[in-house]
Formats: structure tokens, C-alpha cells, sequence
């Protein structure tokens, strides 16, 4: 016997459950997938929580099943949290007035991601109002294009539009208002589904006018008033309010990417997070890319057993492009970045 | 292989296209890791998280890498992901383990003594030592020593070189041993240790 062996024999006592005994725990699961095919099916798509692996650590434990059930209904319950505000001009973050900046042949990480933090602090400063929302036009593989519109304060019903089938699919996504969320159970005429109790295996998808429940909830915010501007603060904060594991580059320039593709970050923070993440050990560049949209770029690389994804930037401006994820058989995924922009209204365009 | 003769590769693959087939990784992996749950954050929440596991594994199954047939370590790798975010119940877990503390010792009868330390006290000073080690060496550790998985397996549910493995283990290993030396347990530990 040596010390493993020892460590394991004092394991803590805990069963291997039966399928029994695990079936409530199954059932979620089950349900969710369900609620997520119906989702799918009825063009209603799960909150980005729900999408985006990078942004489901801000959802609480137990969350994921509402915050489903809660995209799903959303359709049925959008609602009009929205004031009139003045209207202000629709700011533009990664396309405005680019700047060709000349760079020697040969650069490193570090200086890839300094002249994208130079380049950021040209930007003008625009401030977005709670009310507003926080518009995003990306292009996943395929040539796929998905606009977004995030309420700032996380608070207003939010909008995505996608094409599914060649129709484009409009979901709501479900502000959290005083801290609840409100929407309706699987069910018709305000009545849960017969058997609603049990895994839902439908065939097509779920009718969602059962009960009405409301769940409470922490608003997800598309802008971050609170995010530092300076480097040396900024790992603390995305350890903080991320959850980023700061010694796991996969898991930060993940979410690095994931944030500068759905949220807007003001100048001087994208400076900080570009400075930050070049404190960052292990990045490489890989000189000249295209992003999912065919754009040329420079790659800033990160690799994770056996595969490689690289955040990437443009040549000539340092503008943000997007991410790629890299496989064994090429390029397996990722998004190109077309346009940040703050508007008034949920599906105005800028 | 599944019932239906799919790997775990294939099944995430097929998942994709008809998200019902993912709940059968559930019915093969679940027991186990929920046991690893509940050895770490205690039942209660274990039963929450292993759904939580499967979910943010549905979530991420287009991230999965089809080299490998059996998810089992990536799905160890999710669920420690998320006992990260629970470090009150894992402490919590910790403390209720050494409640029970060491048996009392008596000085003068060594020999005695370390036939006294039972297996109990022994698990309360594990506690106490794997409750002092750094999250990173502790996840390392654990997956080896409690759920077995290899090297190869341990790095990629962590997504972390297999060197960093290496070097976590080491210096877990090293931390426990230091731990328990001078204790009551020290000599019980040691016998084992040597009685190969």
C-alpha cells in the first residue's frame, strides 16, 4: 500500500447511487435538453448563459434550468421594461475611424496586444445608459450572421436574431427586473402539461403557456461600470465577477474573446484587458490568419491539449476581429466580430 | 460503449444533431460523478451539481475533442470546474470530518498508541492535511488517489500539461506527508507505508 492507496481507502464514505436514487438529478437534465430542442424548434433561444460557455459561470447553481424555462416563455411575455430615452448617437466600438498603425514584420504577443491597447485609447469614450442595449453583429462558421442586443443594466428583455432554416429566428431574452424573472412553465391556457412532472421527450416542440412563476435572479450586465482601467486590477476583477481561473490561459482568453464579442467594454478597459492578458505567459502569435469571416489578422495563440484557438486582430488597425478554435482537422469553430455598437431599443440597428 | 454500441464520442456527435441521445452520458457516467461530488462538497449539493455537470457539458459538447471515446475525465474536469465555485461546502465537508478528532494518545505507551490511532483518526488528520493543500494540487490529487484516473486523464480533465500533473501530485503527496508527521497517525502511516 503507498500514501494513494491510503488516501483513497480514507476516502469520505459516498455510495454509487442507483438510477433510482439519481433520477430526480436525470429529470433535470433531461428537461433542459428538451426545453432547449423546443427552444431551438420554436426559435426562442436559450439566454446567452445558456450559449455561451465563457459567460455560464455568471448563472447561479440552479439557474440553468430557469434561466431556460425563462428564454423559452420569453416570446410570450415581452414585455416593455423599456423608457423613452433621448436619442443619443449610436457609438461604433471596433470599425470607427481605423488607424493604420506600421509594425515591424515580427512581433510577439505582448506587442500584438499593446498596439491593440494603444489603438483601443484612440476610440472615442461613450458612456451607454442602463436603459440601453449593447448591440453585437458576429459571423460563426458557415458565414452564419447573429445580431444581439443586450440590455446594458441586464434588466430590459433582450433580443438575438438568427438565421434558422434560412428564416431569421427572433428570441427574447428575459430582463431581471427587481430581482425576479418572470415567465411560464411548460403547459397550454395557463395549465401545465398532463404528465408534466415527468422527463419531457417530445417529439416537437413544447407548448409554453402553462403557470406563470416568478424565480429570482441577478441581472446579467452588457456593460461593466465597475471594470478597472488599469492592468494590475484587472485579473482580481475578472476573478471576481468571471470566475476566471487566472493560471488557466485557455479559460482567460476565452473569456477575454467572449467579452469583447458580446459586451461592451469602453476604451480604457479593453486597454487594461489587452495589457493584462499580455502579463500572461504562453502566448504566441501566428503572424497572418483569417478570422471566420475570411478577414486577414494576427493571431494571438494560446494552446490547450492537443488544440489551439487564438484571439485575433487586425493587421493594420489592432481592432479586435475575433476567435478561432483550432482542432486537429483545422479550424473547428469560432466568430468574427463585425460590429459593437450601443443603441436605444431592442432590434435597432446603428 | 453505451447500449446502442456509441462511445462516448459518438454520442456527444450524434447529440448534436438530436439533443436527446446526451442524456444517455448521464446514465453511464452519473454514479460516479456523483460520488466524487459527494466526497468533496457532501451529498446535498452533490445532487445538485452532477445535473449541473451534465449541463454545462451539454452546453459545451460542441467543444468536445472525438479523439477521445470515453468523456468520463471531462466530465471529472466540469465537476471540479464546479466545486471551485463551492469552496464553503468543501471547507464545510473538511470541518465536519475533523469534529471527531484524533483519538486521545498516551505518552509513555508508543507502541499502544499507535495501535490506538483507528482508521477514524486517521481519516480526520487526512482531512485535516488535504483541507491545507492548495485547490490546484488538491484537484490533482483526489482525481488520482480517489476517483483513479491517470496522469494522461487528470491532465485533460483540468485541461493542464501532464508535467503540471506531475509536479501537483509531488507536491501534494509531499504536503500530507508533512502534515501528518509528528501526529498520533505518523506512526500507523508510516507502518502501512512500509508494510507493502
Amino acid at each position: 500500500m503507498n500514501d494513494l492507496d491510503l488516501i483513497r481507502e480514507c476516502a469520505p464514505e459516498a455510495p454509487l447511487l442507483s438510477s433510482v436514487e439519481l433520477s430526480d438529478a436525470r429529470h433535470r437534465v433531461q428537461t433542459t435538453i428538451a426545453r432547449s430542442r423546443a427552444a431551438s424548434a420554436s426559435g426562442v433561444r436559450p439566454p446567452r448563459a445558456e450559449l455561451r460557455t465563457g459567460t455560464a459561470r455568471r448563472i447561479a447553481i440552479g439557474g440553468v434550468t430557469v434561466a431556460a424555462a425563462a428564454a423559452i416563455t420569453a416570446g410570450v411575455l415581452a414585455g416593455t421594461h423599456r423608457t423613452t430615452p433621448a436619442p443619443v448617437t449610436a457609438p461604433t466600438m471596433h470599425r470607427t475611424t481605423p488607424a493604420p498603425v506600421t509594425v515591424p514584420a515580427t512581433l510577439t504577443a505582448r506587442e500584438v496586444l499593446e498596439h491593440a491597447a494603444a489603438a483601443a485609447l484612440k476610440e472615442p469614450v461613450v458612456v451607454p445608459r442602463d436603459d440601453q442595449f449593447v448591440y453585437t453583429k458576429v459571423v460563426g462558421p458557415g458565414g452564419v450572421v447573429e445580431q444581439s442586443w443586450l440590455s446594458v443594466d441586464g434588466t430590459r428583455n433582450g433580443l438575438t436574431e438568427s438565421p434558422v432554416n434560412g428564416k431569421v429566428q427572433k428570441s427574447v431574452l428575459l430582463g431581471c427586473v427587481n430581482g425576479e424573472r418572470t415567465y411560464r412553465l411548460p403547459g397550454i391556457n395557463g395549465k401545465p402539461i398532463k404528465g408534466g412532472h415527468k422527463p419531457i421527450i417530445a417529439k416537437k416542440p413544447v407548448p409554453m403557456d402553462g403557470p406563470l412563476v416568478t424565480t429570482p435572479c441577478t441581472p446579467e450586465l452588457a456593460f461593466f461600470p465597475d471594470m478597472p482601467t488599469t492592468a494590475a486590477a484587472m485579473g482580481p476583477y475578472l476573478e471576481r465577477t468571471q470566475g476566471v481561473r487566472l493560471n488557466d490561459l485557455n479559460d482567460l482568453s476565452k473569456t477575454v474573446g467572449f467579452m469583447l464579442e458580446s459586451d461592451y467594454i469602453l476604451p480604457a478597459q479593453r486597454a487594461a484587458l489587452y495589457r493584462f492578458l499580455a502579463t500572461t505567459p504562453g502566448l504566441t502569435v501566428d503572424r497572418h490568419v483569417r478570422d471566420v469571416s475570411g478577414r486577414p489578422g494576427i493571431g494571438v495563440v494560446w494552446r490547450f491539449y492537443g488544440s489551439k484557438a487564438m484571439n485575433i486582430f487586425d493587421p493594420r488597425t489592432f481592432a479586435y476581429l475575433g476567435m478561432t478554435t483550432w482542432g486537429e482537422q483545422g479550424q473547428v469553430g469560432g466568430a468574427a466580430l463585425v460590429q459593437t455598437a450601443v443603441v436605444d431599443r431592442a432590434g435597432e440597428l446603428p | 460503449m453505451n447500449r446502442l454500441g456509441l462511445d462516448d464520442a459518438a454520442v456527444i456527435e450524434a447529440s448534436r444533431a438530436e439533443p436527446d441521445r446526451f442524456a444517455s452520458l448521464f446514465d453511464r457516467h452519473a454514479p460516479y460523478i456523483h460520488r466524487y461530488l459527494a466526497r468533496r462538497v457532501g451529498r446535498q449539493a452533490a445532487d445538485d451539481l452532477v445535473a449541473e455537470t451534465f449541463l454545462v457539458a451539454f452546453r459545451k459538447r460542441a467543444r468536445y475533442d472525438p479523439r477521445f471515446s470515453d468523456a468520463r475525465p471531462w466530465l471529472y474536469g466540469i465537476a471540479t470546474n464546479l466545486i471551485a465555485q463551492h469552496r464553503r461546502e468543501e471547507a464545510r465537508q473538511f470541518r465536519l470530518r475533523q469534529t471527531a478528532g484524533p483519538e486521545p494518545v498516551q505518552h509513555d505507551h508508543a507502541e499502544r498508541a499507535a495501535q490506538d490511532v483507528t482508521a477514524q483518526s486517521i481519516r480526520t488528520l487526512l482531512a485535516s492535511a488535504l483541507a491545507g493543500l492548495a485547490r490546484p494540487d488538491r484537484d490533482v490529487l483526489l482525481l488520482i488517489a480517489w476517483e483513479q484516473l491517470s496522469y494522461d486523464e487528470v491532465a485533460r480533465a483540468l485541461n493542464i500539461p501532464v508535467g503540471t500533473v506531475r509536479s501537483r501530485l509531488h507536491r501534494a503527496r509531499t504536503k500530507v506527508r508533512e502534515s501528518l508527521a509528528g501526529t498520533p497517525a505518523a506512526v500507523t502511516y508510516e507502518e502501512i507505508l512500509t508494510n507493502e
